[in-house]
């Protein structure tokens, strides 16, 4: 049993201060994987708040059939969808928001990536597709493996290597155009 | 971005007032759920009672339609008297039914019975309509009820005095019961006897193998389902000929329906001076509607008294 889950339990027992814990650990990694849905770090802030109220609202039972990050990533997704379904028309942003919004992933991309390199294949990702981010995301990032990953994106594993594999074709284009080599691929 | 902590106290917050809402919304639909189900109650009991009062209604409206031509009804505990029964003068069916064998003994036995059948299609009945109160009946005990018990319940076939309790005598168990005692006091559901009916009918004998049921039996089953027992007469053909309820035969064929589950009872009712019998069913709708009736003998299932 991971810390997040050991935290969560205690908030179930009553202590809050579990909860407290659960935001410190996952917060920044779970705004990060938000934003490849929704491509917009404030609103990925507000699904990833909106991922812990449901905790503290709802009190999900929580079973070690995976990690409690790839629960939470489950939840987190979920909420993500629930969004989007509500917000399908697109909001256009001002320019001067957007200006804003890239020094805020910046600031969250830096103290979570926090390796420069990472930092540059976080951005390269962000010109892909939503699900290959996403699967991107969790493998390079996260460290989930396949199983993890098929649990979060409510895919079948086999699904998933077929996404990771285009995903990382996909990738390694995008960093040819820009002359940035990564090992991982 | 914010800090973890007031990410936490913000989560933490707006956590509280959800749940607080959500327990509102709870109250709210609780409340609507009562009223609603309150309604649903007394709509029921309302129902219920208005579904209740209709049988012992028309029952009673027959009654005060026949009191006045002197029929004495068996209420009053204890009786043993003629005047607990219902004899044949007070009924009144003079000429009822036309085409009928004398000879045949079992259905001559049931002159005061105005079913007004007979073996010849186009039998004539007239005469007044007598008919029962719903709940009870003369010289109806509701301790002889008899049927699935696998005891020895047939009586011996022996003439009662006036007023005698026919099952009392069946085994030696039954005590004498109070001769007009309410039926419905020992049922679970309420029990019918008669069915308002103005028209007078005429029926063909049923064939072997035939249930047929009366006219105001059909009527009665229709209005009432299954809400209502119902008390109704057993009549035996063979061959197109009634059976006397008086011989052994009928009382083996009764035993037949008796081992399919139904509750049949023996009764003794007076013409004149006379007791007569006759079996009577304690049957549900759906008991009736599916009654087997074997491929011996034919069945005219019948209100007592109905014309």
């Amino acid at each position: 049993m991971d810390n997040g889950a050991s935290s969560y339990r205690r908030f179930l027992d009553g202590d809050e201060g579990g909860i407290v814990e659960v935001i410190r650990d996952y917060k920044d990694g779970l705004v990060l994987y938000l934003n490849g849905f929704v491509r917009n770090i404030y609103t990925a802030e507000d699904l990833m708040e909106d991922t812990f109220v449901r905790l503290v609202v709802k009190k999900p039972k929580f079973s070690a059939k995976y990690s409690f990050k790839t629960w939470l990533y489950t939840i987190g997704r979920n909420v993500a969808i629930d969004y989007m379904r509500h917000n399908a028309r697109s909001v256009a942003v001002p320019d001067e928001d957007l200006q804003r919004i890239g020094s805020e992933e910046m600031g969250v991309e830096a103290s979570y990536l926090k390796e420069e390199q990472k930092i540059l294949l976080h951005r390269a990702m962000g010109k892909m597709r939503s699900e290959y981010r996403q699967v991107l995301y969790l493998s390079f990032f996260e460290d989930f493996d396949n199983g993890q990953i098929a649990a979060v994106m409510g895919k079948s594993k086999r699904q998933v290597e077929n996404l990771m594999y285009r995903a990382k074709m996909s990738l390694k284009s995008e960093l040819d155009k820009e002359g940035f080599v990564y090992e991982g691929l | 971005m914010k800090d973890y902590k007031e990410i936490a106290q913000d989560v933490l917050r707006r956590g509280a007032k959800e749940l607080e809402r959500n327990k509102k919304r709870q109250r709210a639909l609780l409340r609507r759920g009562c009223t609603v189900a309150a309604f649903g109650l007394a709509a029921a009991v309302g129902i219920g009672v208005w579904y209740g009062k209709k049988p012992r209604q028309s029952a009673a409206g027959q009654y005060a339609a026949v009191n006045p031509a002197g029929v004495t009804w068996g209420k009053d505990g204890g009786g043993k008297g003629a005047g607990d029964k219902t004899s044949q003068g007070n009924i009144g069916l003079d000429g009822m039914v036309t085409g009928m064998d004398g000879g045949q003994g079992g259905f001559t036995d049931m002159d005061g019975d105005p079913s007004g059948y007979g073996p010849v299609p186009g039998g004539n009945t007239s005469g007044d309509s007598p008919v029962f109160d719903g709940e009870t009946d003369g010289g109806f005990d509701p301790e002889n009820v008899i049927g699935n018990s696998g005891e020895d319940f047939w009586p011996e076939q022996e003439q009662n005095q006036p007023g005698e309790q026919d099952a009392a005598d069946m085994n030696g168990k039954f005590p004498d019961g109070a001769v007009g005692d309410e039926v419905t006091a020992t049922q679970p559901m309420e029990m019918i006897s008669s069915y308002p009916e103005d028209a007078i009918y005429c029926y063909e004998a049923p064939k072997n193998g035939e249930v047929f049921f009366s006219v105001p039996l059909s009527h009665a089953m229709e209005e009432y389902g299954d809400a209502v027992l119902y008390k109704v007469v057993v009549d035996l053909f063979r061959d197109g000929e009634q059976v006397s309820p008086e011989s052994g035969e009928a009382k083996l064929a009764l035993e037949r329906v008796i081992e399919l589950g139904y509750t049949v009872v023996r009764e003794s009712y007076e013409e004149g001076e006379e007791v007569r019998h006759h079996y009577m069913l304690h049957a549900t709708k759906e008991q009736l509607t599916e009654f087997d009736a074997g491929e011996e003998y034919g069945y005219m299932i019948r209100f007592f008294g109905e014309s």
